[in-house]
């Protein structure tokens, strides 16, 4: 029998070290992931920044103390592991149904008046490339949206924030990449349709 | 994964490697209902458009795009720009692109086997406002070893046998 609280405490820290293999073993038989196809693999090797020493340090440091909090609180994780592969869980609702839009509501900027978008919307070009209706060679692309449109609706312009690039590295843009911009429909406080007229 | 065939500009007289997609803005208005075929893992966008600036604006110039006839295992046919822009063959003003066009010049620096994700000598950036050019500038990305070879290129590719 353990005679001190030292004891008690290798005890419970040992249980959690023999556990934590165990515990990842059985994630890895019963929920193994089906290896990435050749094309993933080679993307993710093209994408992946070369690791420095640092780095790998890093790594080591945080596998080291995630093995050490489980042996901390592993009766915790078996609690949460036997609640995931016991008790039932409703399969999540997707809405996969519902049409994508890359407007989300985040981008949305002011609400806009019809008339007068299309009053400026149209091109000029000296060499006459460009046909003289709203939006140019959108035009198509402005008419299904109105098309969609519905008296209670409203029109709202957007743009996408996109990304940047990190400070340093290449190619040096001046701005964020990938910044789309256009028109969308909002109905009952959704998306329901978007033109998108401009791409960085 | 292959790093993908560059558009082509004519700018100031020379021909220089794009490596900016300004007709994937126009594809993706959904004005028009086009659906390029990837002819090699190369050229998944399916077309290389060669454009130009010409007094201050873009233009694409021309098109050399693949499509499928009929459904999508159909034999792969061959388009041009009129196909796309029918009352436009000679020329498109590209007002709807906005951004910044990226030439590579001088010497590999650093091959990257997807994309656009080489990194060259220098990049001629081309900032353009809703087709009209305001501004252009090179960067300097490093200097070259002289081994590496000169010039926009694609390291290695598969050709699909369709059609």
């Amino acid at each position: 029998m353990p005679e001190s609280y030292l004891d008690w405490c290798l005890i419970y820290l040992g249980i959690g070290a023999i556990t934590f293999p165990v515990l990842r073993l059985l994630v890895y038989v019963f929920h193994r992931k089906e290896s990435p196809s050749v094309w993933v693999q080679e993307m993710t090797k093209a994408l992946e920044e070369e690791k420095t020493l640092g780095d790998r340090f890093k790594k080591t440091l945080m596998w080291f103390g995630t093995v050490m909090m489980f042996c901390l609180i592993w009766p915790i994780a078996l609690v949460i592991a036997a609640h995931a592969t016991f008790v039932d869980t409703p399969a999540p609702q997707f809405g996969s149904d519902e049409p994508s839009f890359t407007c989300q509501k985040d981008s949305l900027i002011k609400q806009v008046i019809p008339l007068e978008v299309e009053k400026e919307s149209y091109v000029s070009d000296p060499l006459g490339r460009v046909p003289n209706l709203p939006f140019g060679h959108l035009h198509q692309g402005w008419i299904n949206l109105l098309a969609q449109l519905e008296p209670a609706d409203q029109l709202w312009s957007f743009s996408t924030k996109g990304w940047s690039m990190k400070k340093g590295h290449s190619p040096k843009y001046s701005r964020p990449c990938n910044v789309y911009s256009g028109f969308a429909i909002v109905r009952n406080k959704k998306v329901v349709a978007e033109f998108i007229c401009s791409w960085d | 994964m292959t790093a993908q065939a560059a558009e082509v500009l004519i700018h100031k007289g020379e021909k220089l490697s794009l490596c900016t997609n300004p007709l994937g803005a126009y594809l993706k208005s959904a004005c028009n209902p086009i659906r390029f075929t990837a002819t090699s893992t190369a050229l998944w966008r399916g077309y290389v458009g060669t454009w130009a600036i010409e007094g201050g604006r873009l233009y694409l110039v021309k098109l050399r795009g693949y499509i499928n006839k009929g459904d999508f295992d159909g034999p792969v046919e061959e388009v041009d720009l009129s196909y796309v822009f029918p009352d436009f063959p000679d020329g498109v003003f590209a007002h709807w692109y906005t951004g910044e066009l990226r030439c590579p010049m001088g010497e590999l620096l650093n091959y990257v086997h997807g994309g656009y994700g080489s990194t060259y000598e220098q990049d001629l950036f081309i900032e353009v406002e809703n087709g009209i050019v305001v501004n252009e500038r090179v960067e300097g990305n490093g200097v070259g070893t002289g081994k590496g070879g000169n010039g926009y290129s694609v390291g290695a590719m598969t050709v699909f046998g369709r059609g």
